[in-house]
């Protein structure tokens, strides 16, 4: 191999250690190279990143307070100020997994982790460079969108013996579907199947399927590769894809719940698993992959205000599952609210918001005065804004019927159901407000899980039953008739198998919220009744026999 | 329906999940994850060190033959430790193994690199034997830690050369490492399969071994399971570590 010159490329060494530092400088130096500039942080790296493009790029994992080495790549990434063929090295001193998950996750050219001697280092980089040289001409193709000129060299450079089949191999079959020639990808990958059972190359095949719409089929394939390869996040990813495409949130949910799991330090995917969860109404998971999301993505592109909005938003959404529960995370969430318009730039709309959960935490905490202020201030912005906004006209909703104004709530549920009668994505949103969902997705979701439960419970499986009420309920949680199918069925199965704590509390909570919003005229009141009389009975029953049982003990004893 | 995804919980290090029981495991684990950290970055310091007095030529024979010392024992604690790290998440967390094709030349050549001060200050020369286009599936961090380990115990064994030699047998892929040292004493032969009673008693000499054996076992092809072997004699007449990957 020639001897070759580095010289006229541009090396970016970052590393909050000094020290390690110019030991890199000067091994880069030793390397050839002669345009090195090196800083301590992500900051300082981006803002060179902004005014110079850098060839090679060395980075520490963990940079001290501020962003990580993992965000800064995913930063530059999004910002469009990589090319293909750049190399990123990075250098970790910590191996802990999920700080070797989160590097994989990135995608680096290579990973070192420390110690760096000066002689891996120089293995390393050359074998980089000597690829970088031979490949650049596709990478090149490929960052000008020229996917025909990229498909012609790699195809010509597999025909030979290259040392960078396995690479030049992932990109053609990226190419292929690219350019939509997805017979030409299928037969790649089946290829190279043939020969070893590679998960990369199973991947491609599900993606094929995806691109052609025969999303079943990639889905079962997904879950073997998944299966078999449980760290391989690629394949939760589409997954996620055909998920998505079909409109299977709940089972959406499933996938980014795993894969969070795998790599809890991926920021996209918790927030992906945030947004998902909170359109569930699976709140308490929501809460949790918000808080992930702020806490790791803080200094990244994702560090927003709507985070913070969101998070709230869950909180008070646990009012409507778990009035306990709510109670231990009301303090959270004020600390939240009260901070957000120090530390951000806040637009009116997310002003609005923020102040309209704002308010509904106060008056869940018992504080009317500040939770009435908050109302009046919100609504005094609202009557301003030219536009309408369903997110805030939901949360106006909420912050009335908290405020104890239900008659207030009711009147503007019936006028936005007028206003937003021909738009399904509103309608969604207006779903949970009511007592029975009105959009087209909504009574679908209602018709196809509450009738499986119902249909359970008449065969005597209540287990089941309970399951798919529990499911639908976290949706839809001031559904009555819904709650009450839970209760009876919860009910049912307590009089088979005998008391069950869980049970129990569960059934409080469903009756606490059931007692928010039902009135005597309303048409399952009488149900309501029933069922409360029935659960009097089953509790007095087990407090009776857990009080025989303590006596028997002490005639024992 | 579809298969579900399999659901073994998996506590990462560095986030307590459990009980209100102290788990002493855990706790071991996470200060190994410490002290790991921190030989690390000794290491680094010692080998800025070593560069910059071996630059200015300011140190005698005695000081620099102390640093060696420092560096060498270093070294082996960074891999004991880094050992005890792996067991822990063999035994508490599903491997992630990442079995790719790799330039097996690559794997070995990046091993001498790491601990190429090593071998210039114990005098040892080391030959590599491999063919340069020799690509072989496997985890390439983990084969390349066995590397390391049988390296820098070997060294200390060694009189003046050490060889890694790569092949492919019976379609399965042996790379051989061998010394010219005394060789390997009956027990730890007998110690290098996963199911050997030397392991029960936790002897640490044979920690290393039982992390080779796992670690080609973690690799499987068509029904074949990687192992490692000890033997004593061959072309240097001294002790030969054997690890087979299929």
């Amino acid at each position: 191999m020639a001897l070759t010159d580095y010289s006229d490329l541009n090396v970016l060494i970052i590393d909050d250690s000094h020290s390690f530092r110019s030991a890199l400088v000067k091994n880069m130096h030793a390397l050839g190279f002669r345009s090195i500039s090196s800083v301590s942080t992500g900051r300082e790296a981006m803002s060179l990143c902004r005014r110079d493009h850098y060839d090679v790029i060395l980075l520490d994992y963990n940079l001290g307070p501020g962003k990580t080495g993992q965000q800064f790549l995913e930063e530059i990434r999004y910002y469009h100020m990589v090319k293909r063929a750049d190399i990123f090295i990075l250098i970790s001193a910590d191996t802990s997994r999920n700080v070797v998950m989160a590097s994989y996750d990135c995608e680096p050219s290579d990973y070192l982790s420390k110690p760096v001697t000066g002689k891996a280092l120089e293995k390393r980089l050359k074998r980089l460079m000597a690829k970088r040289q031979e490949l650049v001409p596709v990478y090149d193709a490929i960052d000008s969108d020229d996917n025909v000129l990229a498909i012609t060299l790699l195809e010509r450079v597999l025909q030979g013996a290259s040392r960078y089949t396995t690479d030049c191999q992932k990109l053609l079959g990226e190419m292929y579907i690219k350019e939509q020639r997805y017979d030409e990808a299928e037969s790649l990958y089946m290829k190279i199947l043939e020969e070893r059972d590679l998960d990369w190359a199973q991947v491609g095949l599900a993606s094929v399927d995806i691109e052609r719409g025969k999303i079943e089929q990639a889905i079962n394939s997904l879950y073997y590769i998944v299966q078999d390869h449980p760290a391989y996040l690629k394949a939760y990813d589409f997954l996620s894809k055909a998920y998505t495409i079909v409109g299977d949130t709940e089972q959406l949910q499933v996938v980014l719940e795993k894969a969070a799991e795998i790599s809890p330090m991926s920021i996209g995917r918790q927030k992906s698993l945030a947004d998902t969860a909170l359109a569930n109404g699976d709140v308490e998971v929501a809460m949790k992959a918000y808080k992930r999301t702020i806490k790791y993505g803080t200094n990244s592109h994702y560090d927003s205000v709507d985070n913070y909005i969101s998070l709230a938003k869950s909180i008070t959404k646990i009012y409507d599952n778990d009035t306990n529960k709510a109670k231990s995370v009301i303090l959270d969430a004020i600390k939240l609210l009260n901070n957000i318009d120090h530390q951000y730039e806040i637009s009116e709309e997310q002003k609005i918001q923020a102040k309209l959960l704002h308010s509904q935490i106060n008056a869940m905490n018992g504080n009317k005065r500040a939770s009435n202020e908050l109302l009046s201030e919100a609504q005094e912005l609202l009557d301003n804004c030219v536009e309408r906004n369903i997110e805030s006209e939901v949360e106006r909703v909420n912050a009335l019927i908290s405020g104890g104004e239900s008659q207030k709530a009711k009147e503007m549920i019936q006028e936005m159901l007028e206003y937003y009668r021909d738009d399904q994505y509103a309608l969604e949103k207006i779903d949970p407000l009511l007592e029975e969902p009105i959009s087209l997705n909504g009574k679908k979701i209602i018709g196809s899980i509450n009738k499986k439960g119902i249909e359970y419970y008449k065969s005597g499986d209540f287990f089941q039953a309970i399951n798919y009420f529990l499911k639908v309920q976290k949706r839809y949680p001031r559904y009555i008739g819904l709650k009450l199918n839970l209760i009876q069925a919860m009910i049912s199965a307590m009089k088979e198998h005998g008391f069950n704590e869980n049970y129990g509390e569960t059934c409080d909570n469903a009756f606490t919220v059931v007692e928010r919003y039902i009135n005597p005229d309303n048409d399952k009141y009488q149900r309501y009744k029933q069922l409360k009389l029935m659960y009097r009975q089953v509790v007095v029953e087990y407090e009776r026999q857990k009080k025989r049982e303590a006596q028997e003990e002490s005639r024992n004893a | 329906m579809h298969n579900s995804i399999s659901d073994n919980k998996s506590a990462p290090l560095g986030l307590y999940q459990g009980g209100q029981e102290l788990d002493f495991s855990f706790v071991l684990a996470s200060s190994v994850h410490d002290m790991k950290n921190s030989v690390g970055m000794l290491l680094g310091s010692l080998e800025e060190i070593i560069n910059d007095n071996e630059e200015n030529q300011e140190q005698d024979d005695a000081q620099k033959h102390r640093f060696y010392i420092l560096q060498y024992e270093a070294t082996r604690i960074n891999t004991e430790l880094v050992q005890l790290l792996s067991l822990y998440r063999f035994q508490h967390q599903a491997p992630t193994l990442k079995i790719e094709e790799n330039y097996v030349y690559d794997t070995i050549e990046d091993q001498v690199a790491r601990n190429d001060m090593l071998f210039k200050t114990q005098d040892v020369e080391l030959l590599i034997d491999c063919d340069d286009d020799l690509a072989w599936y496997y985890d390439d961090d983990l084969l390349g830690s066995v590397i390391h380990n049988v390296l820098v115990n070997g060294v200390r064994y060694a009189k003046e050369k050490m060889c890694i030699k790569a092949m492919v047998i019976d379609e399965q892929l042996v790379i051989e490492i061998a010394d010219d040292g005394n060789g390997f004493p009956e027990s730890m032969i007998n110690a290098a399969s996963l199911d050997s009673d030397a392991h029960q008693d936790g002897n640490s000499t044979q920690l290393g071994l039982f992390f080779a054996a796992k670690i080609a076992a973690l690799h499987q092809q068509k029904n074949r399971e990687g192992h490692i072997e000890l033997s004593n004699g061959g072309e240097l007449d001294g002790g030969i570590f054997n690890i087979t990957i299929p």
